[in-house]
Parts: structure tokens; sequence; C-alpha cells
């Protein structure tokens, strides 16, 4: 993953650097937070990149690779099909439809949202 | 050629209605995205109609001032959330994972989500039409206080809220999908510098929404805090500050600007080689260029604050100048690959060219209104409305129209007809300038936008009713393109796997490709492996 590291490393090092030439610039605490609160968010996921995927090694990074060598290889389970993520995105739908326009409805949400996120989490197993 | 690497097939695939209802396969996802969006745009196209018919003349009252507000917000909105870039997400959907050679995108189940989650979004936003009050009607940043609830009193602001909080999840969930799958799921020998454009400016716009898009979740959260928990976030008379919402609300905006136009940057970086019958010019310098646009627009939001009088306006005008940097190099790329190329002006190439024109209108026109004392004559006039029209519909809607017409016979194995191609083309791009461009003058004479009416002072009539001629013409343009994929999907003719001669791997797939994409791949050995697979002469040769 040493692409990913390298991405985000240089955009963690780009928003501390951005964060800190905005500050003395300014002197504009409204701005320097949010430029510090997306560096710390990107300083985070590089720190996972850097610690936790040091030693992955993808066949796409080596040039001289043919997909001949991936054959047959199991990438993993792509699953065609699931219920589950329109009947979260639908019962988030009621729970904050009905915020605004029914209680009952967000109850309804809620309890269906609920349901869906254990079935996918049963079907995921 | 060799066999692709296999994905597990699950067992439980379904036919019909319910297949599209609880697909997770990344092509169907792609398709929804883009049709939902398509079909937002046709609304929010409609809503456009009604607003340039308002302002053909001055004094007319087809529709109040309310409505009139609600109008041009939902307008806005749609085009904005509900269209152009969700088109961008369902086209990256489709093409990312046949681009890098991989089955399908890394988390298909999310991305199922992602794109439900953004339909009930949509439909959320839309709602507030219906409840007492009507459709939000602050506008399509809805700054506070306008849309406080001592002002907006009504539900539909409530339900823009929490219909935009639903599409920024869908995007940052969306943008983190992108970026996993990138990396992880690159055919062997697809190295990060043999990506296509396309798939490059991706990484770089999902790595902008994962840093913008919190802050508009956050200023979206806390208004509705502000609006129904006590909060006095935005309420400056409780030492709340609306000055805050806009620097949140802008950390988030104007990246989105960037967010709206990278995608169909790389559109028009894999239009014009196809049909140049040249390699992209400075493929390098169009991939840094993307990183360079995505993080000079983390650092310009507070631009568009200049007249409050409360921002570092030095700061912002010389990073704001900085972007028209790396964005010309682009056009460089873009001219350098035209350059005695064997130019093919089918319908695809020709929308890329109008997209360069028009954005080129657009960005001209950006780099004023980023000078501060210019910024101050025309802010809030109809010269910021045509500024952002060239940059976001002549420039993001041209390149969508390119993407259609060169991506359709991939997507659905039809190619649609050239000669009404041509039609539309011309019918939009006649129409889009004759809307926008006397818009300028409308603005430099002083006509402030977001007015449902307006008095007969010398000229505004004259201009105005030419911009509304020109939204006619427009309107025949997309009537033209309705026609054509209307008549073109009933056609028995079945376009090729590659009708154009593409370069990158989803030409190498069949049309429409099949579940997993790939039964076998060539050896990828450059940017453009299946221009190599098919000239293997001319391929050993540019190695050298």
């Amino acid at each position: 993953m040493i692409n990913g590291r390298r991405l985000f490393v240089s955009s963690a090092v780009f928003g501390i650097v951005i964060a800190v030439v905005y500050w003395f610039s300014t002197h504009n605490p409204d701005g320097t937070i949010l430029l510090g609160l997306m560096a710390t968010a990107l300083v985070f996921a590089a720190g996972f990149m850097f610690f936790a995927e040091r030693e992955a090694c993808l066949v796409g990074d080596r040039d001289d690779a043919l997909p001949a060598q991936a054959a047959g290889e199991r990438l993993g389970v792509f699953t065609v099909a699931s219920s589950w993520p329109i009947a979260i995105a639908f019962g988030a739908f009621l729970l904050l439809l009905g915020m605004v326009v029914l209680p009952a409805l967000a109850a309804f949400g809620l309890v269906v949202m609920i349901v869906s996120i254990l079935g996918l989490g049963r079907e995921s197993r | 050629m060799s066999t692709a690497a296999t994905a597990v097939p699950n067992p439980a695939s379904r036919r019909g209605i319910i297949e599209w209802l609880t697909s997770t396969d990344h092509k169907h996802i792609g398709i929804l995205y883009m049709c939902t969006s398509v079909f937002y745009f046709f609304v929010a196209g409609l809503l456009a109609m009604v607003i340039r018919a308002q302002l053909a003349q001055p004094g007319l009252t087809l529709v109040g001032p309310h409505a009139y507000n609600q109008i041009f917000t939902l307008h806005g909105t749609a085009m904005i959330f509900l269209f152009v870039v969700p088109f961008a997400l369902g086209l990256a959907n489709f093409l990312i994972p046949l681009q890098i050679g991989a089955p399908d995108m890394a988390f298909p189940r999310l991305n199922a989500f992602t794109y439900w989650i953004f339909f009930f979004g949509g439909l959320t936003i839309f709602s507030g039409a219906f409840v007492n009050g009507g459709a939000a009607a602050s506008g399509w940043f809805a700054y506070a206080p306008l849309s406080e609830i001592r002002i907006s009193t009504g539900g539909g602001q409530d339900l823009w809220i929490i219909g935009l909080l639903m599409t920024s999840v869908s995007g940052i969930l969306a943008a983190v999908n992108f970026i996993t799958t990138t990396f992880l799921y690159r055919a062997p020998g697809m190295t990060m510098w043999r990506l296509p454009i396309f798939t490059w400016e991706m990484i770089a716009t999902s790595l902008l929404i994962l840093m913008a898009f919190p802050s508009l979740a956050a200023v979206l959260a806390l208004l509705f805090i502000d609006r129904h928990f006590g909060g006095q976030f935005f309420n400056a008379s409780a030492g709340g500050s609306p000055v805050l919402y806009q620097h949140l609300f802008w950390f988030f905006g104007h990246p989105e600007v960037y967010i709206m136009i990278l995608p169909y940057f790389g559109v028009i970086s894999e239009i014009i080689p196809v049909f140049s019958r040249k390699p992209i010019f400075g493929y390098t310098g169009l991939v840094l260029s993307a990183f360079a646009i995505a993080g000079l627009s983390m650092g310009v939001w507070a631009h568009h604050m200049f007249t409050t009088g409360v921002v570092s306006n030095g700061f912002f005008a010389a990073v704001s100048f900085l972007i028209a940097v790396p964005t010309g190099i682009k056009f460089f790329n873009w001219v350098g690959t035209m350059w005695r190329g064997s130019l093919l002006l089918t319908t695809p190439m020709l929308f890329a060219i109008g997209f360069m024109l028009n954005f080129l209108i657009g960005g001209i026109t950006g780099v004023m209104v980023a000078s501060p004392p210019i910024d101050y004559q025309v802010e809030d006039s109809y010269f910021l409305v045509a500024h952002f029209h060239y940059v976001l519909g002549g420039g993001s809607l041209f390149a969508i129209f390119g993407a259609i017409y060169f991506w359709f016979p991939k997507v659905f194995g039809k190619l649609l007809s050239e000669r009404r191609g041509k039609w539309c083309f011309w019918l939009l791009f006649v129409g889009f300038n004759t809307t926008f461009f006397v818009m300028q003058f409308l603005g430099a004479m002083g006509m402030p936008r977001r007015v449902y009416t307006y008095q007969n002072l010398p000229g505004w009539g004259n201009l105005n009713l030419i911009a509304s001629i020109g939204a006619l013409i427009m309107a025949a343009g997309v009537l033209v393109f309705v026609w054509d994929v209307i008549a073109s999907s009933i056609s028995r003719t079945r376009a090729s796997d590659d009708p154009w001669g593409g370069y990158s791997l989803e030409w190498w797939a069949t049309s429409p490709p099949p579940e997993y994409n790939f039964t076998s791949l060539p050896p990828i050995r450059s940017e453009r492996p299946v221009f190599d697979a098919k000239h293997p002469d001319l391929a050993r040769l540019s190695q050298k």
C-alpha cells in the first residue's frame, strides 16, 4: 500500500503546512481550526496507512506483473444482491423524515433501521 | 490473452425490478446513480425555465416572490447536490472497476447503501414542497440567519437540511469506496502511473470529498440544533456568529466546486486523446495538476466572503489566483493532445471542445472575481450567476453530455445517433451562450441576482429576453437528446465492444459488460492497454 501511504502522508503534510501558513497570515481562529481538524483527520488516515498497512504488497503495484499471474486467484466474495442496503437507507429516511413531520414515523424508521442493520450483519457473516 | 482473477459469485442473484432494487453490482448502481441524477437535471431544468419565464420581461408576476425563492433554491440544490455530483459518482461507479481491471467495488453493499441514501435524500429535499410553508427558500447555501427558524419557519428548510445530510453521507461513503477500490483492486500491471486519467481525477475528488463534506455535515447539524434544540451557534444576538456559518459552509462549498469539475476534467481527458488519435499529452502533469487543484481548493473558501470585511482578502485572493496555474496546465495538456492529431469531430469530441470554450470563460471570470476590488463591485449580481453557470453549466454539463455520448454504447450496448447528437450539441452550445453571455452585461449593469422581478431600466428587459430565448434553445437541445436516447434504445442495432477505438480497459469488456466485468485481460504496460493489445507494433515502438 505504498501508494496509499504516499497519498495520505503528503496530504497530511499539506494540511499541516496550510494550517500553519493560514494562522500566521491571517490570525483567524475559525479557519485555522477548520484546517487543523482537516489536517488531524488526514494524519489519522496516514498513520493508519503507515503502521497497519506497512507490509501490504499488491500485485497491482508491480509494473512487470501480468494478469495471468492472478488467474484463478480468489479476490473475495463480491455479493451480487442484498436487500439490506436499501432497507437501511429507507429506515434512515423514515427516521429523519419523521423527526420533522411525525414522531411515530421516526420510531418506525428506527425499528426498520435496527432490524436491517442486524440483517446485514447476519448476511455478512 | 490471460484469464482475469476470479470473484466468487453470490448465489442469491435476482431478476427484474427486484434485481435493480437489491443489486450490489457496481454497474447497476452506476446506472441507477446516473439515471436518477439525469431525472433531477430535468426537474431542475424545468424550474430554470420557470425562472427564465418570470424574468423574461420586467414586472411579470408569473410566480410570487416566495414561490420564486423556493424555485431558485430547489433549482440550485438539485443541480449541485442531485445532478452534477451524483452523476460523477455514478460514472465513477460504473467506470472505475472497469478501468482498473477489477470485478467490482471494494465494498459492494456499502456501494448500494450510498446510492439509496442519496436517492432518499433527494426525495426528502423535494418533499419540502408538500409541507406547510413550502420548500426551502433560502438559496442553495442557506445562509444564517435566513435559514434560522425565526425567518424560515416551515418544515421545508428542515427537510432540506436532512436531505442534504443524507446526500453528504452518501458522498463520504462513496469516496471511501473509490479510494479503497483503486488502491487495492488494480489488475496485475495496472500501477498507479498507468491509471486512466478519469480514475486519477476521481482519487483527487474522493480526497476532496473526505476533507470537505464533514464540514457540510457539521454546519447542517448545527443549523438543525439552532432551529429545534435551542442552539445559538449562528444567532448574533445571543452571542453566536452568522459569519461562522459562512466559514463552515464555504469550507465545504468551494472545494465542492472542484468536486463538481475534477471528475469532468477526467472525462475530457479520456475523450480528447481517443478522438485526436494520440496518447494524452503530459500525463504526469495532468495527474499532478489535479492534486494541486484539490490541495489549493482547500485554502480559498473565504473568497466567497470578501465583502463580509472580516476575512483576510489578500490571503484568499492569492490562493485563488494560484489555482489558475494547474487549471492552465490542464488546458495546455488538452490543446497539446489535439495539436497535430487526426481530429475526429464526433459528438463526444464536440462536447469536449464546447466544454473547453465555455469553461475558459468561466475560468477567466473566476480569476476576475477572485480579485477583491472586482468582487466588491459584482458581488451578488448577475455577473456571478454567469460566472458559475459557465463553470458548472458550460463546463460540467457539457462534459456530462460528452460522457453520455462517449460511454452510452459501453453502458447499454447501443450507439447514440451522431446526427441527432450534433443537433443536440449545437442547440445546447448556442442556447447556453445566448443565455449566460448576456448575464455578464446584466451583472456589470448592476442587476442583482435572486430578485423575482425588476424595474424597466435601460437594457435590462432586452438582455433578459435574450437570456430567456437562449433557455428555450437549450430546452430544444435537451429534447433532441431525449429523443435520441429513446430512438437509439429501441433500435435493434447493437454497438460493438469498442466503437471508438478506445484506450482504457473498459473498452476491452463486452458492451454491456458482464457480471464481474472481465473473463480475460490484456497485458498492461501503459495507460493505453487496449490500444497496445490491438496495435502491438506501435505499442512496442512507443515503449522503446
